[in-house]
């Protein structure tokens, strides 16, 4: 039998356009603007679901998404907020964490084995044997899931968004609304979120029987309307606070980062609920979500009620209720004086009973639906009196007892609060700069009042960031009587009294715990996990932390509460992920290397040639040709993402000397020099060549992964040093290539009028010359160990050179060779490549470069650690090696740990096969007492085989040099 | 040997959509694209503007070289100064300084043959940047989903950060691209320039913003 009022003012549902769906395979119709859940319990359908761990029967609880009674799955879409998402036509939901849908579900069985199985119960009966746990884990995954993952889902890219305002406000009820249009009077540009998918909050919903309400609301969009600085967005929740009034905005599509200058927080409290045996029983209801029934979806919550409260929402609660048809059993108020307001009066002139210092002890449900409520009442130590119970046969029970602000935003912006003993909840004690409170989550709950303290925070937050709007005093009148009760829980013999309804937490398991020596409140939360379920302890923490007071014998001021995290409420994988921005850098010979088939890799955040595939080759035979070709004849390599620095400016060569651990003083323009980085510690970070091109002018690379890390640490280090300098970042101006091998100097020639010849151009020097006809800056340098060039060309113009180049060099055999080629020929010299073979603590003399670091000047960076590592002397050594075995059939990889007597003595960190020298060589850090020559040492390889390697001297190839520096 | 010439680091991508190419500073620019349609550049379009000439300059002298040149300083960090012809000197930061030409004026070809290490207080900032211009009613809401910085109701030339790469962003009016009687450019056809106007509209109420990245990333 459909529960479908006649049209009530200020519905959300549109009833001229029906949507069919089914729930666990029946079928149903609801309207467009209805959620799951209203159209379900619309069509009397009020088992919405199944508890996480007794598989009891749940419906609705708060009709907030403030409890995951119903959540529900809709093909791949998991996690689907029944309670608040909008029912779509087709839409096939199915309920989670049942076996047979949540009406038949066969693991209902669990909830009458609930005495043995205590909370942490796992924690001590499945930790042994050891070879069970898998199973177990697995028992328990399949039975307390929270839906079926499709791995073929597909992709969502959602967008991402920035925006900016002036004033965000948090929450569009009655305070909002007000803080928003005071805020916009100014001036401001105000953004009004809600997470609800229209505005209003309690105005259109906690009505006392009154159309006031609704009617303020109408004229308040009235006003909104007449501003359009005021951008107002319901179905958009504000998610968390970061730092600076960043606030992640998310709605249905995407997730938007709005800056803000100023926030306003009037997001309300969530209704909380009492504490008694079977409080979750579908029809046992908080009395906010059966107003939301009524006056959003026009749906009657049931036909007969009772109503626990202990403030006059409750009533205002029996009159909307009573409007529309619900019988009311009685009102059973906590409280022993009752209501101090004219609702008091409202209430009985109806004929509602109403019992002053009454709770209620149990609820009663056969089958799946409440029954009866048994009320007693309740003595002065908030213990019910069990002696004159009084049985109610209804079929709803509604529950108004208080509220717990709605105040994680605050939480996270740094707000001091504190508990309140007059309103019975935390309210903001000192709020950062900026920020602004109002509302309920500031402990004002009159309506008149949420009104002037929204009008006075939208004030203050506009004056804050001056805008001209006069000053005020506002005057905010106390609440009558507290909102909240302190003590909404009444225990029982016989349990199933839930604290938290996502984790079926009840009473006795808070006892337990606290027996247990968990009674902290952080501990408490870990061990019982009441809060860490969906609902983030929207409906519990509060009720926990009364319970862990009075188990403590303290106040709630006293225990706390837990940190609030953003984000606050869960938001969907696919808003994080978002559309994907991951940034990778070309060189401007990215077109060249695709046109040689260049297979790619990843180099930092830059794409490199990994070597350039032919057809028919395998990759190792192309590196080892590519690399045989540049010790034959003549190859080039695109270099271009070093990062690459000018220095300009009469103190540039002190200020190298500083950061730098050479000496470059003497330095002589037309010269370079490697050069090695430490930070402050010692440890190796970087490492390049520098280039002087005049006295006041240098030129120097980093390593590719370095080159932003660096700029940024030279621009520090200048911060502090104010030396006469000024370093400019040319990584992206100009390209670089490294044309290497016994002809290259042939090649070369081919396209430039400076004199090559080894006393015009030795080794290590450096010109400023044309290319091509392209200004180059020309390096002789021998990183992969023979006759070489790096040419560093203006970015625009660097296909021009690369293509002369591999033209020129066409009768030598010219051939590109990639980064793997590059790695093995760089071994077979020893040079080590930073960050591969160091690490985060390797100090220079630990990776063979102490002649390097020239100590005996005044000061560089990193020096006093140097001096200070070096008296202890170095914990390992990177020392060459080769493998014993040619041809084993295992081989080691870079990472492989060096063990000795069982331990680990250090690890590899470069290995290949050299077929220049016809075995495999490599580094590898091993301890400082195993690097004497020839002695052997054990790698352990894939699979834990043992492979014997030796130690050797470096350079494997060429120990003289010869070849790089070789005469014409 | 051919003469070196300068291409845009964009000139791999937009070979493929078919470009009808004109030459500016000596770099081939895509002037109209096979596909190319008026009424999708007004909504959201993109020019490659690489080839537009341009130097960069930092240090505690830089401000005032400029000055004793007659170039107009910006006087704030992030605001910009117009130059004949469409260019614009942007203050990037309280002693960084980039200067671009339009498609006519001639201030970066006076400036660079004096922008030389030396002097005093005085850097040359090597610019390679790919320059990206963008136009038409969307561009404010591309620019909020790809930067996080505020430019609706800014005359802004702003150093970003976002996603990863640096990029000074100059909002400011361009003009139709040249391709009539205009020294140093190409001659085009009038359909082209045509075409041209509505992909980089020359109103001022679209002014297009200018992005800059250095070349792949600074």
């Amino acid at each position: 039998m459909s529960s479908r009022l006649p049209t009530v003012t200020g519905e959300w549902i549109d009833r001229s356009r029906s949507v069919d769906f089914t729930f666990d395979g029946n079928a149903y119709r609801g309207f467009a603007g209805d959620t799951p859940t209203s159209a379900l319990w619309a069509a009397g359908v009020h088992v919405l679901g199944r508890s996480f761990k007794y598989h009891r029967p749940r419906g609705v609880l708060s009709l907030a998404n403030h409890d995951v009674n119903t959540m529900m799955q809709a093909g791949a879409r998991l996690n689907l907020r029944a309670d608040v998402e909008s029912l779509e036509q087709g839409m096939a939901l199915t309920s989670v964490n049942t076996a047979g849908g949540a009406s038949g579900d066969r693991l209902r069985i669990l909830n009458a084995l609930g005495g043995i199985l205590p909370v942490g119960f796992y924690y001590k009966a499945f930790h042994r044997p050891k070879a069970l746990f898998p199973f177990w884990e697995r028992v328990f995954r399949r039975i307390t899931g929270l839906g079926t993952l499709d791995f073929g889902a597909p992709h969502i890219r959602t967008p991402k968004r920035y925006d900016f305002c002036d004033v965000l406000v948090v929450g569009a009820g009655p305070a909002g609304l007000h803080a928003a249009l005071a805020a916009g009077r100014a001036g401001a540009k105000v953004v009004l979120v809600d997470e609800n998918a229209r505005i209003g909050g309690s105005l259109g919903y906690q009505r006392g029987g009154s159309i006031e309400g609704v009617e303020m609301l109408r004229d308040l969009e009235r006003d909104l309307a007449d501003l359009p600085n005021i951008s107002v967005r319901p179905g958009t929740l504000a998610a968390g606070y970061y730092a600076d009034h960043w606030i992640p905005l998310v709605d249905a599509k995407r997730m938007t980062k709005l800056r803000a200058r100023a926030v306003i927080v009037a997001g309300g409290a969530f209704e909380q609920p009492a504490v008694f045996r079977n409080n979750d029983a579908p029809g046992v209801m908080l009395a906010s979500a059966a107003q939301r029934l009524l006056y959003r979806y026009a749906v009657k919550p049931m036909d007969k009620t009772l109503v626990l409260t202990a403030n006059a929402d409750g009533y205002r609660a029996a009159l909307d209720l009573m409007a529309h048809g619900v019988a009311i059993a009685a009102v059973a108020d906590l409280r022993a004086d009752g209501e101090p307001s004219a609702l008091s009066m409202r209430v009985k002139q109806v004929g509602i009973p109403v019992l002053k210092g009454h709770c209620v002890l149990e609820a009663e449900a056969v089958g799946d639906r409440l029954v009866a409520a048994t009320v007693c009442p309740m003595g002065a130590d908030g213990k019910p009196d069990t002696a004159s119970p009084q049985k109610f046969a209804c079929d709803g029970l509604v529950m108004s007892v208080g509220w717990a602000p709605a105040a994680a935003l605050l939480y996270q912006s740094g707000t001091r609060m504190r508990y309140d003993t007059t309103t019975h909840q935390f309210v903001p004690d000192h709020l950062p700069e900026g920020m602004f409170a109002c509302g309920r989550v500031n402990g004002v709950y009159a309506l008149d009042s949420r009104c002037e303290d929204g009008e006075r925070a939208g004030t203050e937050a506009a004056r804050h960031l001056g805008f001209d709007t006069p000053a005020r005093n506002f005057s905010i009148a106390p609440e009558r009587s507290s909102p909240s009760h302190p003590w909404p829980i009444v225990e029982h013999p016989a349990g199933k009294n839930f604290v938290d309804f996502d984790e079926d937490l009840h009473l006795r398991d808070f006892h337990n715990a606290a027996q247990e020596g968990f009674d902290n409140i952080e501990l408490m939360k870990r061990y019982t996990t009441v809060g860490m379920g969906p609902s983030q302890g929207k409906h519990s923490n509060m009720n926990a932390i009364r319970v862990l007071a009075r188990i403590r014998g303290v106040s709630p001021a006293e225990v706390g509460t837990t940190t609030a995290r953003p984000f606050f409420h869960p938001v969907p994988m696919s808003h994080l992920a978002g559309r994907g921005f991951n940034v990778h850098r070309e060189t401007p010979l990215h077109s060249r290397h695709d046109g040689l088939g260049a297979v790619w890799m990843q180099a930092g955040i830059w794409l490199r040639p990994e070597y350039y595939a032919l057809p028919g080759k395998r990759k190792s035979d192309i590196v080892r040709d590519e690399a045989r070709a540049v010790r034959s004849s003549v190859g080039i390599i695109d270099v271009g993402t070093l990062g690459k620095m000018e220095l300009y400016g009469p103190d540039a060569g002190a200020f190298l000397e500083r950061v730098y651990t050479a000496k470059f003083a003497g330095m002589k323009p037309g010269t370079t020099r490697y050069a090695v980085m430490l930070d402050e510690s010692g440890v190796v970070i970087d490492d390049g060549v520098v280039a002087r091109l005049s006295e006041q002018h240098f030129y120097f690379t980093t390593t590719t992964t370095g080159s932003t890390t660096v700029y940024r640490e030279l621009q520090r280090w200048n911060s502090q040093w104010n030396l006469e300098v000024g370093i400019v970042n040319a990584t992206g101006a100009f390209a670089a290539m490294n044309l290497a091998g016994p002809k290259a100097r042939a090649v070369l020639r081919k396209l430039t009028s400076v004199d090559l010849s080894n006393e015009a151009f030795p080794y290590l020097a450096l010109r400023e010359a044309e290319v091509a006809g392209v200004p180059a800056r020309l390096m002789r340098v021998g990183f992969v160990g023979e006759l070489g060039y790096e040419i560093h060309v203006p970015a625009d113009r660097a296909a021009h050179v690369w293509d002369a180049l591999m033209e020129a060099g066409q009768g030598d055999g010219i051939r590109p060779f990639g980064v793997e080629a590059q790695r093995l020929l760089r071994l077979e010299k020893g040079h080590i490549i930073i960050g591969q073979d160091t690490d985060g603590l390797t100090q220079p003399d630990e990776a063979g470069l102490e002649w390097a670091v020239k100590v005996d000047k005044p000061f560089f960076v990193g020096k006093r650690s140097v001096q200070i590592v070096r008296k202890n002397g170095p914990r390992q050594q990177l020392v060459g090696f080769e493998l014993d075995a040619i041809g084993a059939s295992t081989t080691p990889r870079e990472c492989h740990l060096v063990v000795r007597n069982g331990a680990i003595a250090g690890r590899v960190t470069s290995i290949a096969w050299s077929d220049t020298l016809g075995k495999h060589v490599g580094l590898a850090f091993v301890a400082p007492d195993m690097t004497e020559l020839n002695s052997p040492f054990f790698i352990r390889a894939d699979g834990g085989t043992m492979v014997q390697a030796r130690v050797v001297p470096t350079p494997f190839y060429d120990a003289e040099g010869l070849r790089q520096k070789v005469m014409d | 040997m051919a003469t070196a010439r300068r291409s845009s680091p964009l000139a791999h991508a937009l070979a493929t959509l078919h470009p009808e190419w004109i030459e500016v500073a000596g770099m081939p620019l895509a002037a109209k694209l096979r596909d190319d349609h008026p009424a999708r550049s007004a909504t959201l379009g993109i020019c490659d503007l690489s080839a537009l000439p341009r130097i960069g300059l930092k240090g505690p002298g830089a401000a005032g070289w400029l000055s004793a040149r007659g170039v107009p300083v910006p006087d704030q960090p992030n605001t910009w100064s117009a130059l004949e012809g469409g260019g614009a000197v942007a203050r990037l930061a309280r002693t960084e300084f980039l200067v671009e030409d339009g498609f006519s004026g001639g201030t970066v070809a006076q400036l660079a043959p004096e922008l030389k290490p030396g002097s005093p207080g005085v850097y040359p900032v090597p610019r390679q940047d790919c320059a990206l211009a963008l136009t038409g009613s969307l561009v404010n809401e591309l620019l909020v989903q790809t930067c996080n910085v505020d430019f609706i109701g800014h005359r802004v030339a702003a150093t970003l950060g976002g996603n990863r790469l640096l990029a000074p962003v100059v909002r400011r009016h361009l003009g139709p691209l040249p391709v009539g009687n205009v020294d140093g450019y190409r001659r085009g056809t009038g359909r082209r320039c045509r075409r041209i106007r509505s992909r980089v509209p020359g109103r001022a109420t679209s002014e297009p913003p200018m992005i800059h990245r250095n070349r792949r990333g600074r």
